[in-house]
């Protein structure tokens, strides 16, 4: 599991780094976020994720300030729009280190909650997609 | 001519002990009730069953509804060992109705009920918790459908999908005339009491369709194993350790030179005897020597031991004996037992040792470990007890800590006598300015045994039966005095 935060956050770098602009970084970011929602909503509900995300958003604001609370407030169910906006105002390097840290964030503390295995086994189809997924696309390109 | 009639399957519920409640297992198809005060561990029993029947094929759909927030739920289930994580979204997939629940609207709810059952044919379904959707329904006032018809629907949708379904709701009042009590297949009932400084669990099956499920308030721990049902002992069990039936064949020696010959020749095997005398008599060494006795037969022992005593205070034979697993401990430091516990431990080790002779020491111990609200029923707990041991064929030796009076003659405490087969009391007289022991045999049913008071002592190397004091009077009252034609200047007692 962890690995696998790691490769999203490589792949996600490497982007960057390849000059891909914020857009495209806050697209793959939401994509990834909506993978996390539909995993968990079905089974903590909307509630339960919004109050995580909510969390995971406050303690990665320590180093990325530009998280700013209004955007806490934004979770519609299932849209992450709100982040979608901040990542976009920023250089596409920056937009990615927040997204890979908000992840990472998040995950860390859905694992201190349900323990390594059970989260591993819940997003695991997320971890599936969003890392092999996006790295047969980086090579298509 | 047996076809033609619905065969009603039993599932194994891998709760330990809950099956035997059941009357054989969880029928297939049920439609279930787990109600209880909150922290009375219905969440923890539905997940156990749940982790236990679900397979990739017979999977299990667990619909959490406001209550116990998901992840609280999930955080501390995954604590006890049955909780296994590679069975989430194959085998279990949980689904949260808190959003569609918020709403208070009951025939949405169970649109998305039936739409999950649809899309996952489940074998298994669990809806936690009930009261929410009880108050959900109640707070909304003018709902489409009421909670009846709600739980109704969902019984029949159940029924039809061949889902063996679970409610688990909080009910305060038992008097309650929730219409789920009335739809509901089985009802369990999970309380927890609190007595003094102790806390008893237990479990009562209050209805089961046609099942002969076992009658009564049954105790129930949870550890890090889950729950584990302590079922009365069974009575059906044929006896593993021989095929005599007690009072006939065989009998035992006590390893007490001279006793078995007060006996009548030693203790017919399948009895139960209890030892009844005052603190420092003498009963724990009696029951040593018929423990070791049986082990230089070859035979197995157990020891049940309720007093607080070191290694060293039970006699160097028996450590020996213990040291080699000859003689198996069954040990309580807890003071929450139930009769049912202690008796399902003994029964097990008794299993596992294929023992033949069984020591509880002492009954007076026993109850002190026992939780206050057992104290009450002690008799018939016990009796139950005695029963289920005999019935596994052990020869059991009893001890009872019996306040010397010697206005009246006492065999035990608790009016145990009557349970027991045979039954031994020691004495302290006043003999020529000294504390002396007695020993009599009160009874041995079936069977011819002395009437003899007779004088003992104990030395190193156990209990020596000395004479009958034949030439004094008075004995059971605490102060003989020589008898009349002995002697003259006899001093007169109380009551002439």
């Amino acid at each position: 599991m962890q690995t696998e935060t790691k490769s999203i956050a490589a792949i996600v770098v490497e982007l960057a780094a390849q000059g891909a602009d914020a857009g495209r970084i806050a697209d793959i970011a939401i994509s990834t976020w909506q993978g996390v929602y539909a995993a968990l909503s079905r089974i903590i509900g909307h509630r339960g994720i919004a109050a995580l995300y909510k969390r995971s958003l406050y303690l990665t604001r320590a180093d990325y300030p530009w998280l700013t609370a209004e955007h806490e407030d934004g979770l519609e169910p299932g849209k992450f729009t709100a982040l979608h906006t901040a990542l976009l105002q920023q250089t596409s390097s920056n937009a990615a280190a927040a997204h890979v840290a908000l992840l990472q964030i998040f995950h860390d503390l859905l694992v201190s909650l349900i323990g390594a295995s059970l989260s591993e086994r819940l997003l695991r189809s997320v971890w599936d997609k969003h890392s092999t997924g996006l790295a047969a696309q980086d090579s298509t390109q | 001519m047996t076809s033609g009639k619905a065969t009603i399957n039993l599932l194994r519920t891998g709760v330990p002990g809950l099956d035997e409640v059941l009357g054989g297992g969880l029928p297939e198809f049920s439609f279930n009730l787990i109600a209880g005060s909150p922290g009375a561990g219905k969440t923890t029993l539905a997940h156990q069953i749940m982790f236990a029947l679900a397979t990739p094929a017979r999977p299990a759909l667990y619909f959490t509804v406001l209550g116990e927030p998901p992840m609280k739920m999930l955080r501390y289930q995954q604590q006890f060992e049955f909780f296994d994580s590679e069975k989430i979204d194959s085998a279990i997939r949980f689904i949260n109705l808190a959003d569609d629940m918020a709403v208070g609207d009951l025939d949405k709810v169970m649109g998305r009920i039936v739409a999950e059952v649809e899309v996952h044919g489940p074998g298994l379904v669990f809806v936690d918790s009930f009261r929410s959707v009880t108050l959900a329904s109640q707070n909304e006032g003018g709902s489409f459908v009421s909670l009846q018809q709600f739980i109704q629907q969902l019984g029949i949708l159940m029924a039809s999908w061949q889902a063996t379904t679970f409610l688990i709701g909080e009910y305060v009042t038992e008097g309650d005339p929730n219409p789920v009590f009335t739809v509901a297949d089985g009802l369990f009932w999970l309380r927890q009491s609190a007595q003094r400084n102790s806390i008893v669990r237990k479990m009562e099956i209050m209805k089961m369709r046609g099942q002969p499920t076992l009658p009564g308030l049954h105790t129930f721990s949870i550890s890090k194993f889950g729950i584990q049902v302590f079922a009365p002992p069974s009575f059906t069990v044929p006896p593993e350790t021989g095929s005599m039936s007690p009072g006939t064949g065989r009998l035992l020696c006590m390893g007490v030179p001279g006793l078995d010959e007060m006996m009548g020749g030693g203790l017919p095997h399948g009895y139960s005897l209890l030892i009844a005398g005052p603190s420092g008599s003498g009963k724990s060494i009696m029951a040593s020597a018929f423990l070791i006795e049986g082990a230089r037969n070859g035979e197995m022992g157990i020891i049940a031991a309720f007093e607080q005593r070191s290694n060293r205070s039970r006699g160097r034979g028996m450590v020996e004996l213990i040291k080699t697993g000859r003689i198996g401990v069954v040990e309580t430091r807890s003071s929450a037992l139930s009769v049912d516990e202690i008796a399902m431990q003994l029964i097990t080790e008794i299993r596992r040792l294929k023992a033949t002779r069984v020591v509880i020491d002492s009954l007076s111990g026993f109850e002190l470990a026992l939780a206050p609200t057992f104290r009450e029923d002690f008799r018939e707990s016990l009796s139950r007890m005695v029963t289920g041991l005999a019935s596994t064929g052990v020869t059991v030796l009893m001890t009872s800590e019996l306040e010397d009076r010697y206005s009246d003659l006492r065999f035990s405490p608790y009016g145990t006598a009557f349970l027991t087969d045979a039954i031994i009391v020691q004495r302290y007289i006043e003999l020529d300015s000294r504390l002396q022991r007695v020993l009599a045999v009160v009874k041995v049913r079936a069977r011819a045994h002395s009437n003899e008071l007779r004088l003992f002592h104990i030395d190193d190397s156990g209990i020596k039966i000395g004479d009958m004091l034949a030439d004094h009077v008075g004995l059971l009252g605490g102060r003989p005095t020589r008898s009349q034609d002995q002697q003259s200047d006899a001093v007169e007692t109380g009551d002439g």
